[in-house]
């Protein structure tokens, strides 16, 4: 059963009453919320999604509430709760949504250490991975949005779950938080692309979450062979180059960039050095969408050719 | 402040790599990663910092001896020049935790 699947006044009922069992990826989230407008919002975006029976387990506890006193009137906030404890600030009731995603982020960060949990996006074509990692503002959202709607398909945006048994990445195809400029550029660059309401004034500026292709989302559970680590870098004006990057240089930038190196120690090193060994490594500088995408689309052209 | 050498000089020391054998490894196309797991560091090393780091996994060793080791084995003369280069590479593997003073 997917969440679509659901009256919108039953997802309010089962939002406020036992919870939504809800799984993305590898996760199972129990959500609780008392907000008739952040239902709304998750009907729309997580349509797609598979919903659980509630006898599940669930990995995440979670839930948004109003806090009590006087703020439930003036200038309402929220508040994320993670198994009863809450590791935020409040938030602007209005921000709900970005308030949910971002608390999501931190449970994953904070406990699957199952996983090497690299700061990356991941696409894939013919079953091979590639890696988009990079900093905050590198662009690597905007190309991973346009790669998913142009024959890639979305593994993660910012989580690049990897195993550690045999380095397989697993997917965890969460809503992608478009920020500021790059949410009016993908608006113009993939007409068809599910964008949720627009949030002015975050702690991260403007941000509008896209929904994952529905293709993407169906296939949450196909695990993925490692093929190219690429670092992007956007740049306006300037014409995409992929230059070849060593690749001791490059597992230092993967594992600088990454969530939980240090925790696993020595399994950390063993497996981005794994992870390094079996992909291509480059540095991406773009400045238009669509020569990115033909850039990259040579890649995979290029495994035929060997 | 903590004194490193105190009351002795270091050339009364031989230098090991810190616990034998337990540091991880990686090589590509001349660079080479070695991972601390005592500190959870990684650090990317060039072909001589690294041949020196792996004498010291073997063996304890003065600067002297490791000195005329990286000689023979980079063909390279064994002179003060040398010596003062592995000094100060010993210096930052102590920095980086990654050796320790073995008293002679």
């Amino acid at each position: 059963m997917k969440l679509a699947d659901l009256e919108p006044t039953k997802l309010r009922g089962q939002l406020s009453g036992d919870g939504l069992f809800l799984r993305s990826g590898p996760f199972t989230i129990h959500l609780h919320a008392q907000i008739p407008f952040l239902a709304a919002q998750l009907h729309h975006l997580y349509a797609h999604y598979p919903l659980c029976e509630s006898e599940e387990f669930a990995d995440f506890h979670v839930r948004l509430e109003k806090p009590k006193k006087l703020r439930r009137w003036w200038r309402p906030q929220v508040l994320f709760l993670d198994d009863g404890q809450s590791p935020f600030a409040p938030f602007p009731l209005e921000l709900a949504l970005p308030l949910l995603e971002w608390g999501l982020n931190w449970c994953i960060a904070t406990r699957a250490h199952q996983y090497l949990m690299l700061h990356a996006a991941v696409v894939e074509r013919e079953g091979k991975a590639m890696l988009l990692s990079a900093l905050p503002g590198a662009g690597k959202s905007t190309l991973c949005a346009a790669l998913i709607h142009h024959g890639w398909r979305l593994l993660s945006d910012e989580f690049a779950l990897v195993r550690t048994q045999d380095g397989k990445i697993v997917p965890l195809p969460r809503l992608i938080p478009l920020k500021n400029e790059s949410i009016p550029v993908i608006r113009g660059f993939i007409p068809e692309a599910v964008l949720g309401p627009s949030f002015p004034k975050t702690r991260k500026g403007t941000v509008a979450h896209l929904r994952p292709p529905t293709a993407s989302i169906a296939q949450m559970d196909k695990v993925a062979e490692p093929a190219w680590v690429v670092f992007p870098q956007y740049q306006s004006g300037i014409a995409s180059t992929l230059e070849t990057t060593p690749k001791a240089h490059a597992l230092m930038r993967v594992a600088g960039n990454a969530f939980n190196y240090e925790v696993l120690g020595a399994k950390g090193f063993q497996t981005v050095a794994n992870l390094i060994k079996r992909c291509d490594c480059y540095s991406f500088s773009y400045g238009d969408l669509g020569e990115a995408i033909a850039k990259l689309d040579a890649l995979v052209a290029s495994l035929h050719a060997d | 402040m903590l004194v490193k050498y105190p009351m002795e000089r270091k050339e009364n020391y031989r230098w090991k790599a810190l616990q034998n054998n337990k540091l991880l490894w990686e090589h590509w196309d001349g660079d080479y990663l070695v991972f601390n797991p005592f500190s959870g560091q990684t650090h990317i090393l060039n072909s001589m910092a690294a041949e020196a780091l792996k004498n010291l996994e073997g063996q304890a060793l003065t600067t002297v001896e490791l000195a005329e080791r990286l000689s023979e084995l980079f063909a390279i003369a064994s002179n003060q020049d040398l010596q003062q280069h592995v000094e100060r590479l010993l210096n930052e593997f102590d920095e980086l935790g990654l050796t320790e003073l073995d008293r002679l």
